[in-house]
């Protein structure tokens, strides 16, 4: 693929994919001119844009250590402590001026954690995935294709392991090895950026067993590939984005525009291949996936999170009550959470380490804690918002209302706050609140990069509890 | 007069506390008579004004000012500041 430099670039390369997307059972045959894609483009887009501006170059791109060419920073492996640091300050500026998810570090992380687990298990098996991996990071790095990381299955009956499904399609597997490559089928759930993006990077979903070999898998597919179908999934308030107005509250969209793909038989060459059967090494590769990932969220939901806290602040200015103390406290207890989230995801990559690749990884137990963090603030963030704006949030007529020749006399004259603020300056600030403190946002923040409880879970395991309670009997003299 | 040729290098700009843009369109503008202003990869220069989004200044990180003389912006109220160093610049190089 000829190199993607700028945002029409980028365009360009999705309209020349014709992949197999659906929308509300309909084909989609460019989803560049499709308004409830669109929006969801465009944010992607700034992770190619922004990266030519030199206000932002040095976070936003990065030099290749297997090439030593200018790369954009969302292909690179990380190779210093400093390196994730960056990532976490990128995710928050691009976070600034979208006010939304631009879903490329999903591809990302999976690039980081194929790197570093194909490295181990080529020690173990002697395999070369590693090497292959190598030449398909070159062509990543190279072309700077956008990828989605494609983790989560359907899973179908959570209390069946893969093997045991009434539907063995229920977790994505191998139906035939070729001489030439394998066969795949399954599916892959809640695929951030799947529809806007070149390829998949497929990674296995949850531990395996020797039972289960077919299912610890790791290959990458272009998305256009025959047997590979895309069905974009319904936010809340999507038809608001056919509208393209106020009443969007962000031109960004929400979140990541989500979807389910769809692996119907599809033929992968082995030089795609990073994983096949070597069960024992699944559970590694998820555990680096989830935790790069969930180091994340303090810098892109700390970076969505400033966008809400100042929206907040200017719908109490714009209603009169900015200086009442209640609101100056809760702006700063947003503001508290918002920083607490992001101190988070620079702890955990401060305390990174070299992986014996020689990529670095964020400290696990850190990046899991700052994930967890995220599943409650900003919970906590959003109802403190809804706290200051006010009901009228929920309550607020059309834009269609406001235009009117007949009732947008009254919408201006009843909604007016602060003199000399326009109205709908006042309902487009509003819009945005709604926008990104509810529905399918919050929802996103509690389950993206993994559930409350699988963090738990790797509390369970990092914690170390068993020194804690030395530490306690030490102190008090109990042998 | 010959216009001194000032390169210009960003910090990354993740939390930025001022709009580091505006502040370089701002010295073009006061000062733009006087100066010309560049990236800071630019050959010939003969000083380098860093625009750092905040008081770590991350842009001091990627680059060694070498032998050309550099001044670093870390607030917005920092504008006048910058463009004494720069007239002292001016005065150094004698034109």
């Amino acid at each position: 693929m000829k190199r993607i430099v700028t945002k029409e670039d980028y365009i360009k390369s999705l309209k020349d994919l014709h992949h197999r997307v659906y929308y509300n059972g309909k084909r989609v045959e460019d989803v560049t001119e499709h308004p409830a894609i669109r929006p969801h483009i465009n944010s992607a887009a700034l992770t190619y844009e922004l990266a030519l501006r030199p206000e932002h170059e040095d976070l936003m791109t990065a030099t290749s250590h297997l090439t030593g060419r200018k790369i954009n920073r969302f292909t690179h492996i990380h190779q210093s402590v400093n390196d994730l640091i960056k990532k976490v300050q990128m995710l928050r500026l691009i976070a600034h001026e979208t006010g939304s998810c631009f879903q490329r570090c999903v591809g990302f992380d999976a690039l980081n954690a194929v790197y570093m687990t194909t490295y181990d298990i080529d020690q173990k098996y002697k395999t070369d995935y590693f090497e292959r991996f190598k030449k398909y990071l070159i062509y990543v790095q190279d072309s700077n294709v956008m990828l989605v990381g494609g983790m989560t299955d359907p899973k179908g009956d959570r209390s069946l392991s893969p093997s045991k499904q009434a539907d063995p399609d229920l977790f994505t597997h191998v139906v035939e090895r070729r001489s030439d490559g394998i066969i795949i089928r399954g599916a892959k759930a809640h695929m951030t950026g799947g529809v806007n993006s070149h390829e998949i990077l497929i990674m296995p979903t949850q531990t395996m067993r020797e039972e289960e070999k077919d299912y610890a898998l790791s290959c990458a597919i272009p998305l256009n590939a025959p047997g590979v179908v895309l069905i974009f999934g319904r936010q809340t308030n999507e038809e608001r984005k056919f509208e393209g107005g106020i009443d969007a509250g962000n031109p960004f969209g929400a979140v990541g525009g989500e979807a389910l793909i769809i692996f119907d038989n599809v033929f992968v060459p082995w030089e795609r291949v990073f994983l096949c059967g070597e069960y024992d090494m699944a559970g590694l590769l998820v555990e680096r996936f989830a935790t790069l990932h969930r180091q994340n969220y303090g810098g892109c939901k700390g970076g969505v999170s400033d966008i809400l806290v100042g929206a907040t602040a200017l719908a109490a200015e714009y209603q009169g009550t900015a200086n009442a103390s209640h609101i100056k406290e809760k702006l700063a207890e947003m503001m508290h959470l918002a920083e607490t989230i992001y101190s988070g995801s620079v702890a955990c990559s401060a305390m990174g380490y070299k992986t014996p690749s020689g990529a670095y990884y964020p400290d696990p137990l850190l990046a899991n804690t700052t994930k967890h963090n995220v599943t409650r603030h900003i919970y906590e963030i959003s109802r403190l918002a809804h706290d200051i704006a006010g009901g009228i949030v929920a309550t607020m007529p059309f834009q269609g209302d406001l235009e009117s020749s007949e009732v947008g006399r009254y919408v201006k004259k009843y909604l007016a706050g602060v003199k000399g603020i326009p109205v709908e300056d006042r309902i487009k600030i509003l819009r945005l609140i709604e926008n990104m403190s509810g529905g399918t946002a919050l929802v996103e923040s509690m389950h993206g990069a993994g559930s409350p409880q699988t963090q738990k879970v790797m509390y369970g395991r990092l914690g170390n509890l068993e020194q804690k309670k030395r530490w306690a009997k030490r102190l008090v003299g109990i042998e | 007069m010959i216009k001194k040729r000032i390169g210009v290098k960003y910090c990354g700009g993740c939390n930025p506390t001022y709009e580091r843009g505006e502040m370089v369109k701002k010295l073009q503008f006061l000062i733009g008579d006087r100066f010309d202003f560049f990236p800071y990869d630019q050959k010939d220069l003969d000083g380098l004004l860093f625009i750092q989004g905040c008081e770590r200044s991350c842009a001091l990180e990627s680059l060694n000012p070498g032998k050309i003389p550099s001044f670093s912006i870390t607030k917005e109220t920092e504008w006048g500041k910058a463009i004494d160093w720069l007239e002292n610049l001016n005065k150094k190089k004698g034109d």
